[in-house]
C-alpha cells in the first residue's frame, strides 16, 4: 500500500481537484455544500499523501503533459511548499465548516466556486516552478479574493474590495514587469534555471525591486499596508479568514521562494536591512493602530499587519543564520494562519451573536460564548507568542537567530511587539470577565462556527509540541539552501 | 516509556484534566464539582507522596519531549522540586476545601475551579521544570491561568487589577524569555545542574552574562515582587480570598522566588555569581523590598492590602537568602520558601474568613473581632507571631538561619535588616492583634452572616486551623527528620553545594 | 520515683498550665489557676539534679532542675500561688476567663524561664510570657494603664531584638545551644563585646531598669492587685535571672562595661532611694523598691563584669537573692496594696479568697498584720519621730491574742534574721 500511495501524483490531485468541485458547485448550486465539503477532505489527504510521498523520495517533481521546462509547466514541491500546503488545508478544512453553518443559501452558492477556486489558485501557487506560472496563480487567487471580499455587498464591503482590487492589480502589475525583466535578461521563466543564471547587475535590481515592490503591496507590509484593513475587516468572517491567513502569505511565499532561489545569491544585505527595517515598522505601527481600534475585526486586521512584519524580520536575520530564520518564518506563518484564521471566526461568532463588533460593548456578548471566547484566547496566545504555542517556537527561532547575531535592536522589537499585541488582544478578552446583562434575544450561533473556531485555536496551540516532526517535514528539499537540515 | 518517565507528567495531568472537565460542567453540578476537585487534589497528593517515597529510595522521575531539534522539555522530580511541589499540592487541598465554602452561591464557580485547577498545574510545572525552557513555558502558563482568577469577581476594580498584573507580568516574562535566548545563544543548553552550566564561558563574556542576569532577575521579580516591580500584587487583593491565599502567598509570588533559586544556583552558579559581582546588587534589592514593603504595609488600613505588602516583604527574605552566597543562609532562605507560604496562606485565610463572616475588610473595623472569631483570630495570632519572628513558630527557623548564613559569610548588615524588618512587622501586625483581642468592638458588624452557634462554617475554619498548626510544627519540630528544615538542608547538600 | 518519672514532672511542669490555658479547658475546672502550679509544687520537693533532653523539639530544647533552679521555682510557685488567690473565680465570667487564659500562659512561659537551660528555649518562654503579660497587665485597666502597656510592648520587642542579635553571634560562636557551653564559647570570642552589651541592654529593658521604669510605676499605680504582685517574680525577676544565665560571667574581664555598669547601678539606687524618702504617695513604695533593687542588680553585675574573680566568689548568693527579691517585693506590694484598703483590718487583698480552704486563712492575715507593722516602721522611721513607734507598738500589743507571739517587734526582727540566715545555709 505505501508503496502505492507514494505513486499517486498528489501535487496534480492538489490543484485539479478544488477548480473541478468548484465548477461542479457553480453547476450544481443544491450539492456545492457536500461537494465542497467532499473536496476540502479529499484535499485535506491530499497533502498528507503528498508529504509521505516527500518523506519517502525526496523533492518531487513533476511536469504536466511531459512537456519540460523551459517550455512546459513544472509542479515542484519540498518541505516548504508542503508547509504552505498544509497551511491551506487546515485552515482550509476550518473554513469550510464554519461556512457550512454561515452562509445563508444565496451567499453561499456564491460562495463556494468562489472558495474552490481560490483553493486550487492557493495549490497551484504553492507546487509551480516558475514565475510567469506564479503570475498566473497569483493573479487567479488575487480576483477570486477581491470577489469574496466583496461577497456582502454592503458600502462597505464593496469599498474594501476595490481598495483591494486595485492594490492587487497594481502589486500584479509590478510583479509582471519584474518576470519581464528577468525574462528578457536570462531568457527563462524557470526558477532553477534563472538560479543558475543570474548574476549581479542592473537588470537584476531592477527585477527585484520590481517584484519585490509588488509582493509587498500584496502582501500589506508597511507602509503599503493601506488596503488591507478595509478589506479584511468588512469581509464576511471566513472571508478575513482566508485573506489574512492565506492570501497575504502566498505573495510572500513567492517573495521567499524568489529571494532564496534567485536574488540573495547575487544582491548585497541593504535590501534584506531595508525589508527588516520596514518589517520593524510594521510590527510596531500595527500593533500600535491595532490598540487604537473600537472595532473588533479592525483590530484583528491591524494584527495581521503587525504579524506580517515580523515575516519580514527574517531578511536581514538570514544574513548570518539562515536556517533557524527561514525556519521561523515557516513556523510563523503555519502558526499565524491558524491563529489568525481562529480569532476571525471568533470574531465572525461574535458578530453573529451580537449584531455588531463594538469592543466596548463586546462583554454582554462575550459570556455567552464561551467556547468562542476560548479560540480566540488560545489564538491571542500564538499572536502574542507565549508559551505553549506555535507562535512561541517562531519566536523563540527568530531571537535566537537575532541575538546570535548581536541583532538587539531587531529583539527589542520583537518583545515590544508581543507586549503591544498582548495590549490588544487583552483589551478584548478584558470584557470576557466582566459582570453584564445580556440585554436583547440574541440569535444563536450554531455549534459547528464555534467548534471550528476552537479547533482552530487548538491547533495553534499544539503546533508548540511539534516543532521537531515539522521542521523535519520543513527541511526536506533543502528549501533554504544550507548544508544541514536540522535549524 | 518507563514508569518512572511517566510519573511527573501524571502529577501535571492529575490537576489538568479535572480542570478542563470542571469547565463544561454546568453551574448547578455542585455535587459533581466538588467531587472532581477534591477527588483531583487528593489524586495529587497521593501521587506526590509515592513521588517521595521513590526518591527517598533511589527513584529518578524524569520526563523528557522533545521541543526543538536541539531543546528537550523537561520534567525533572529532583528534591528542590519535590519542596514546591509538595508545599503546592498540600496547599492546594487545603485552598479547594476552602474555595468552596467561601465561593458558595457565588456566579461562575465552574469556570473558577476550573481555571484553579489549571493554575495548579501549571505551579507543578514550574516546580518540576528540569531546564529553563520548560521553566519559561509553565511560567507563561501560570500568568495566563491566574488573569481569570483575577478578574472573576467582574467589577471594574478587578478588570483594573488584572490589567496591571497583565502587564506587569508580560513584561517581566518577555525579560525572561530574551535572557533565556541570549543565554542558550551563548551556551548552548539550558538545563538546570548544580553549580550552573555559565562558569564556563570565557571573560569576555562576562559582560553579557551580567545583563542576562539583569533580565533574568528583572523578569522573575516581577513575580516574585521585588520593588520596583512588585505593584501588581496589592492591586491583586481584589481578588477572591482563596485566590490571593493560594496563589498570592504561594504559587505566583512563590514561582518567581523559586525562579531565583533555580538561576543563581543552577543556572549560573552562586560562586559564579560572586565573581560576576550580581550577587550583591541583588542582596541589596532584596534588603531594600523587605524594608519598603515593611513601611508600606504599616499605612494600609486595607487587611488584605496589608497582607500583599507584607508578602512583598516576606518572600524578599528567600531571596536575600540566596544571593547572600552561603550555605547556611541558602538553607534559611529555602525553607522560608515552605514556611512563609503556610503562615501567609493562614493569614489570607483568617482574613478571607472575616471578610466573609462579617464583612471586615479594613483593620479599622477589627475592633473586638476576637472574641466573636476567636478560632480564627487564634489561627491569625499565631501566623502574626511567625511573622514577627517569635518562637517556636516557623518564621523564627528561617530567620534564625538566615542570621546564622548571614554571619557565616560576614555580611553583618543582615542582621540590621532582619531585626529592622521584625520590628516593623511587629508594628504592622500586633496592632491588629491588639485591636481584635483587647479593644470593645465598635458596634455592629458591617455585614454579619451567622452560622449558628459556631463561629463560621467549617470548611472556612478548618483551613486556616490546619495551616497555623503546621506553621506551629515546622517550628516546634524542626529538627525532625521530615520537617521543612531537615528537607531544606538535603538541598543545599545535595542541589546547590554538590562537592 | 525513679529518673523516669522525675523527667515526667518536669515537662508536666510546663505542659500542664498549657494546657489548662485552653479556654475550653479551665472555664470547666475548679480552681485552674491554682490546679495548674500543682506540678511545680511537686517538683520543688523532688531531689535535685533532673534534666531531660529533648532534641526533636525547637533547636534540641533541655530542661533541667537544680538546686540554684529551687530558689527561684519556689519564689515563682509562693507568687503564682499567692496571684491566684487575690483573683476572683473566673467561672462565669468571659473577661476573667480571658484574664485566666493570660494568667496560664505567662505561667507557663515563667516555668519555662527557670527550667530550661539552651539559650532559644529559653528565648520562646520569655517571649510567651512577656507577650501574655501583656494581657495580664492591661486587664480591666483604664487609658493611663493601656499607655503603660504600650510601653511595656515597646520595650519588650525592642528587647527581643536584641536578644535574637546576641542569639544568632552565640550561635555562630558556639557548638550547642547549652548556656554552659555558650558561655564558656563567649569568652573570649571576637564579638564577645557586642554580645554582652545587646544582653546587658535587652535585659535591661526587660527588668525596667531606669529610666525605661515609666511602665512599670503605672502599673503598680493603677492595675489590678493580682497583676501587680506578679510584677516583681515575673519581669524583673525572670529579666535578672536571665542575665545571669547569659552572661558569661566570672570568666572574662570587661572592664568599661562593668565600670560603667557599677557607676550607673550605684546612681540608680540613689535616686531611687532619693525619691522614695521625698515621695509623698505611699503607693509608690513598691515602684521605686524594684527600681532600687534593678540598681542594685546592675551594679553587682558591673561588678562581676569588671572583676570575675569576685564574681567566681559570689556566685552562690545569686539565685538565692534573686528568689528572696522577688519575694520581698511581693510581700511589700502586699503591704502597700493592703494599706491601701480601708484601715478596718477585717478587708483583706484576700477578700476573693472565700472559697479557699479554711486553713490558709489564719497565715494570710499573719501575713497582713505583718506587713502592716512593717510598713508603719518605715514610714516611722521616715518621719523621724520617736513618739510616733511608741504609738504603734501601743496599738499592736492592744491586739488580740491569737498570734501574740507575732507581735513583738523583736520577735519580728529575729525571724527575719534566721529566715536570712537560713537562706544563707542552704545556698551554700
Amino acid at each position: 500500500m505505501p508503496v502505492v500511495f507514494a505513486d499517486v501524483p498528489w501535487a496534480v490531485i492538489l490543484i485539479l481537484l478544488p477548480l473541478a468541485a468548484g465548477m461542479g458547485c457553480f453547476l450544481w448550486p443544491r450539492i456545492a455544500r457536500t461537494l465542497a465539503s467532499l473536496t476540502i477532505i479529499m484535499i485535506a489527504l491530499s497533502v498528507m499523501g503528498l508529504a509521505w510521498q516527500l518523506l519517502e523520495s525526496g523533492v518531487y517533481r513533476h511536469t504536466v503533459g511531459g512537456w519540460n521546462a523551459p517550455l512546459g509547466i513544472e509542479l515542484y514541491a519540498d518541505g516548504l511548499s508542503l508547509f504552505m500546503l498544509a497551511a491551506t488545508a487546515l485552515v482550509g478544512c476550518g473554513i469550510s465548516v464554519y461556512s457550512t453553518a454561515y452562509f445563508k443559501h444565496e451567499d453561499a452558492v456564491r460562495f463556494w466556486p468562489l472558495w474552490l477556486l481560490l483553493l486550487g489558485a492557493l495549490n497551484a501557487l504553492f507546487l509551480a516552478a516558475d514565475i510567469f506560472n506564479l503570475y498566473v496563480t497569483l493573479e487567479l487567487m488575487g480576483l477570486a479574493a477581491v470577489v469574496l471580499a466583496a461577497l456582502p455587498g454592503n458600502k462597505h464591503a464593496l469599498g474594501g474590495a476595490m481598495r483591494y482590487l486595485l492594490a492587487a492589480l497594481l502589486g500584479s502589475l509590478a510583479y509582471l514587469l519584474g518576470v519581464a525583466l528577468l525574462y528578457h535578461g536570462y531568457g527563462s521563466v524557470d526558477i532553477a534555471t534563472l538560479a543558475e543564471r543570474v548574476e549581479s547587475s542592473p537588470l537584476i535590481w531592477a527585477a527585484l525591486g520590481l517584484i519585490a515592490a509588488g509582493l509587498m503591496l500584496k502582501t500589506a507590509l508597511f507602509p503599503l499596508h493601506f488596503w488591507l484593513p478595509p478589506a479584511h475587516g468588512n469581509a464576511p468572517a471566513p472571508v478575513s479568514a482566508l485573506l489574512s491567513a492565506l492570501i497575504v502569505k502566498a505573495s510572500f511565499y513567492i517573495l521567499l521562494r524568489l529571494w532564496l532561489e534567485i536574488f540573495a545569491p547575487v544582491v548585497d544585505d541593504s535590501i534584506a536591512t531595508l525589508l527588516g527595517l520596514l518589517g520593524a515598522a510594521a510590527i510596531l505601527w500595527g500593533s500600535v493602530q491595532a490598540l487604537r481600534q473600537t472595532r473588533l475585526k479592525l483590530l484583528i486586521a491591524y494584527s495581521t499587519v503587525a504579524q506580517i512584519g515580523y515575516l519580514f524580520l527574517a531578511f536581514p536575520l538570514a544574513i548570518g543564520t539562515g536556517v533557524t530564520a527561514w525556519s521561523a518564518v515557516a513556523y510563523l506563518v503555519l502558526s499565524h494562519a491558524l491563529a489568525k484564521s481562529a480569532m476571525f471566526l471568533a470574531a465572525g461568532n461574535l458578530l453573529r451573536f451580537g449584531g455588531h463588533d463594538r469592543i466596548a460593548d463586546l462583554d454582554r456578548v462575550v459570556q455567552r460564548l464561551p467556547l468562542t471566547v476560548m479560540a480566540f484566547t488560545l489564538a491571542g496566545v500564538s499572536i502574542m507568542g507565549l508559551p505553549p504555542s506555535g507562535g512561541f517556537i517562531g519566536k523563540w527561532l527568530l531571537l535566537e537567530a537575532a541575538l546570535t547575531q548581536g541583532r538587539w535592536d531587531l529583539a527589542a522589537v520583537m518583545i515590544l511587539g508581543g507586549m503591544l499585541a498582548a495590549g490588544y488582544i487583552f483589551k478584548v478578552l478584558g470584557h470576557a470577565f466582566t459582570q453584564a446583562p445580556v440585554t436583547h434575544e440574541a440569535t444563536v450561533v450554531p455549534a459547528s462556527m464555534e467548534w471550528a473556531a476552537l479547533l482552530l485555536g487548538l491547533a495553534a496551540i499544539l503546533l508548540c509540541f511539534l516543532a521537531v516532526p515539522l521542521l523535519t517535514l520543513l527541511g526536506i528539499g533543502n528549501p533554504f539552501g544550507i548544508s544541514e537540515l536540522s535549524p | 516509556m518507563s514508569w518512572d518517565e511517566w510519573m511527573p507528567l501524571l502529577l501535571l495531568v492529575s490537576s489538568l484534566l479535572p480542570g478542563l472537565l470542571i469547565f463544561f460542567l454546568a453551574e448547578e453540578r455542585v455535587r459533581l464539582r466538588t467531587a472532581l476537585n477534591m477527588a483531583a487534589a487528593l489524586v495529587k497528593l497521593v501521587l506526590v507522596c509515592w513521588m517521595l517515597w521513590g526518591v527517598y529510595h533511589g527513584h529518578d522521575y524524569e520526563t523528557r519531549l522533545m521541543l526543538l531539534p536541539e531543546l528537550e522539555l523537561v520534567l525533572r522530580a529532583g528534591p528542590l522540586a519535590l519542596f514546591f511541589v509538595t508545599l503546592s499540592a498540600i496547599l492546594w487541598l487545603v485552598t479547594t476545601v476552602y474555595a468552596i465554602g467561601y465561593l458558595e452561591g457565588a456566579p461562575h464557580r465552574s469556570r473558577f475551579f476550573g481555571f484553579f485547577s489549571l493554575c495548579v498545574t501549571a505551579t507543578v510545572g514550574v516546580a518540576l521544570a528540569g531546564n529553563l525552557i520548560t521553566f519559561l513555558l509553565f511560567y507563561e502558563l501560570l500568568t495566563l491561568s491566574t488573569y481569570p482568577l483575577i478578574v472573576h469577581r467582574g467589577t471594574e476594580a478587578a478588570r483594573r487589577a488584572g490589567q496591571s498584573y497583565l502587564a506587569y507580568t508580560l513584561f517581566g516574562g518577555a525579560l525572561l524569555l530574551l535572557g533565556t535566548v541570549w543565554l542558550y545563544t551563548l551556551t548552548g543548553t539550558l538545563e538546570f545542574t548544580p553549580k550552573g552550566f555559565v562558569s564556563t564561558l570565557a571573560e569576555t563574556d562576562h559582560p553579557v552574562l551580567i545583563i542576562i542576569f539583569i533580565l533574568m532577575i528583572a523578569g522573575l521579580g516581577v513575580k516574585a515582587a521585588l520593588v520596583p516591580l512588585h505593584g501588581w500584587l496589592p492591586q491583586a487583593m481584589v481578588a477572591p480570598a482563596p485566590v490571593s491565599a493560594l496563589l498570592h502567598a504561594v504559587a505566583v509570588v512563590k514561582a518567581g522566588a523559586f525562579g531565583i533559586i533555580r538561576v543563581v544556583y543552577e543556572v549560573f552558579g552562586v560562586e559564579f555569581s560572586a565573581v560576576l559581582g550580581v550577587a550583591g546588587p541583588l542582596a541589596a534589592l532584596a534588603a531594600f523590598t523587605i524594608i519598603y514593603g515593611s513601611l508600606r504595609a504599616l499605612f494600609q488600613d486595607d487587611l488584605k492590602r496589608r497582607l500583599a505588602f507584607s508578602t512583598v516583604s516576606q518572600v524578599s527574605y528567600i531571596t536575600l537568602g540566596i544571593a547572600i552566597a552561603g550555605p547556611i543562609a541558602a538553607i534559611g532562605g529555602v525553607v522560608h520558601l515552605v514556611h512563609q507560604g503556610v503562615m501567609k496562606i493562614t493569614l489570607f485565610f483568617c482574613a478571607g474568613n472575616l471578610a466573609e463572616t462579617l464583612g471586615i475588610h479594613k483593620v479599622s473595623e477589627m475592633n473586638g473581632v476576637g472574641r466573636r472569631m476567636p478560632w480564627t483570630m487564634a489561627a491569625f495570632t499565631i501566623g502574626a507571631f511567625g511573622m514577627i519572628g517569635a518562637p517556636p513558630i516557623a518564621g523564627f527557623v528561617s530567620k534564625w538561619y538566615l542570621g546564622l548564613g548571614a554571619l557565616e559569610v560576614g555580611q553583618d548588615w543582615v542582621l540590621l535588616v532582619l531585626a529592622g524588618s521584625s520590628l516593623l512587622n511587629a508594628a504592622y501586625f500586633l496592632p491588629i492583634l491588639h485591636r481584635a483581642w483587647f479593644c470593645k468592638p465598635l458596634g455592629t458588624w458591617p455585614n454579619e452572616h451567622n452560622f449558628g452557634d459556631k463561629e463560621t462554617a467549617w470548611s472556612l475554619l478548618l483551613p486556616p486551623l490546619l495551616t497555623a498548626a503546621l506553621a506551629l510544627a515546622a517550628g516546634l519540630l524542626a529538627l525532625l527528620p521530615f520537617s521543612p528544615l531537615a528537607w531544606a538542608k538535603l538541598i543545599a547538600v545535595r542541589e546547590f553545594y554538590q562537592p | 520515683m525513679n529518673g523516669e518519672s522525675y523527667a515526667t514532672a518536669l515537662w508536666l511542669v510546663i505542659v500542664w498550665p498549657l494546657l489548662l490555658a485552653i479556654p475550653a479547658l479551665h472555664s470547666r475546672l475548679p480552681l485552674p489557676r491554682h490546679l495548674a502550679i500543682i506540678p511545680a509544687v511537686v517538683l520543688i520537693s523532688l531531689p535535685a539534679d533532673i534534666s531531660l533532653i529533648l532534641p526533636w523539639l525547637l533547636f534540641q530544647t533541655e530542661l533541667a532542675f537544680t538546686e540554684e533552679v529551687r530558689w527561684l521555682l519556689l519564689m515563682s510557685v509562693a507568687i503564682w500561688l499567692t496571684a491566684a488567690t487575690m483573683t476572683k473565680p473566673s467561672r462565669n465570667d468571659p473577661d476573667e476567663s480571658r484574664s485566666t487564659t493570660f494568667f496560664l500562659l505567662t505561667m507557663t512561659g515563667n516555668l519555662g524561664v527557670i527550667l530550661v537551660t539552651d539559650l532559644v528555649g529559653f528565648f520562646s518562654f520569655s517571649t510567651l510570657m512577656g507577650y501574655s503579660l501583656y494581657g495580664l497587665l492591661i486587664q480591666g485597666g483604664d487609658v493611663e494603664v493601656r499607655r503603660a502597656g504600650r510601653l511595656y510592648l515597646m520595650f519588650l520587642i525592642i528587647a527581643d531584638l536584641l536578644l535574637f542579635e546576641a542569639l544568632l553571634l552565640a550561635a555562630f560562636s558556639s557548638e550547642t545551644m547549652q548556656f554552659d557551653a555558650v558561655r564558656d564559647a563567649m569568652t573570649g570570642a571576637t564579638a564577645s563585646q557586642l554580645y554582652v552589651w545587646l544582653i546587658v541592654i535587652g535585659f535591661s529593658l526587660k527588668a525596667a531598669v531606669w529610666p525605661t521604669h515609666l511602665w512599670l510605676l503605672v502599673i503598680f499605680n493603677s492595675a489590678r492587685p493580682a497583676t501587680t504582685l506578679l510584677l516583681g517574680g515575673v519581669p524583673i525577676a525572670m529579666a535578672l535571672f536571665g542575665a545571669v544565665r547569659y552572661l558569661p560571667l566570672g570568666q572574662q574581664n570587661f572592664d568599661v562595661l562593668g565600670l560603667t555598669l557599677t557607676i550607673f547601678g550605684v546612681t540608680i539606687m540613689l535616686y531611687a532611694v532619693f525619691r522614695l524618702f521625698t515621695g509623698k504617695h505611699p503607693k509608690r513604695l513598691p515602684g521605686w523598691s524594684s527600681v532600687a533593687i534593678t540598681g542594685l542588680f546592675v551594679t553587682t553585675l558591673g561588678a562581676g563584669l569588671s572583676d570575675p574573680v569576685l564574681w567566681r566568689a559570689y556566685e552562690h548568693f545569686v539565685y538565692p537573692f534573686i528568689a528572696t527579691t522577688g519575694i520581698l517585693l511581693a510581700v511589700l506590694i502586699i503591704a502597700t496594696l493592703q494599706s491601701q484598703m480601708t484601715e478596718d483590718s477585717s478587708v483583706s487583698v484576700f477578700k476573693h479568697a472565700n472559697s479557699f480552704n479554711l486553713w490558709i486563712k489564719p497565715w494570710i492575715s499573719m501575713l497582713q498584720r505583718w506587713s502592716m507593722d512593717s510598713l508603719l516602721l518605715a514610714q516611722s522611721v521616715r518621719h523621724s519621730s520617736w513618739d510616733i513607734p511608741q504609738k504603734q507598738y501601743q496599738r499592736i500589743s492592744d491586739r488580740k491574742p491569737s498570734g501574740r507571739f507575732f507581735n513583738g517587734w523583736p520577735a519580728k526582727i529575729t525571724l527575719f534574721v534566721l529566715l536570712g540566715l537560713a537562706l544563707a545555709w542552704l545556698a551554700v
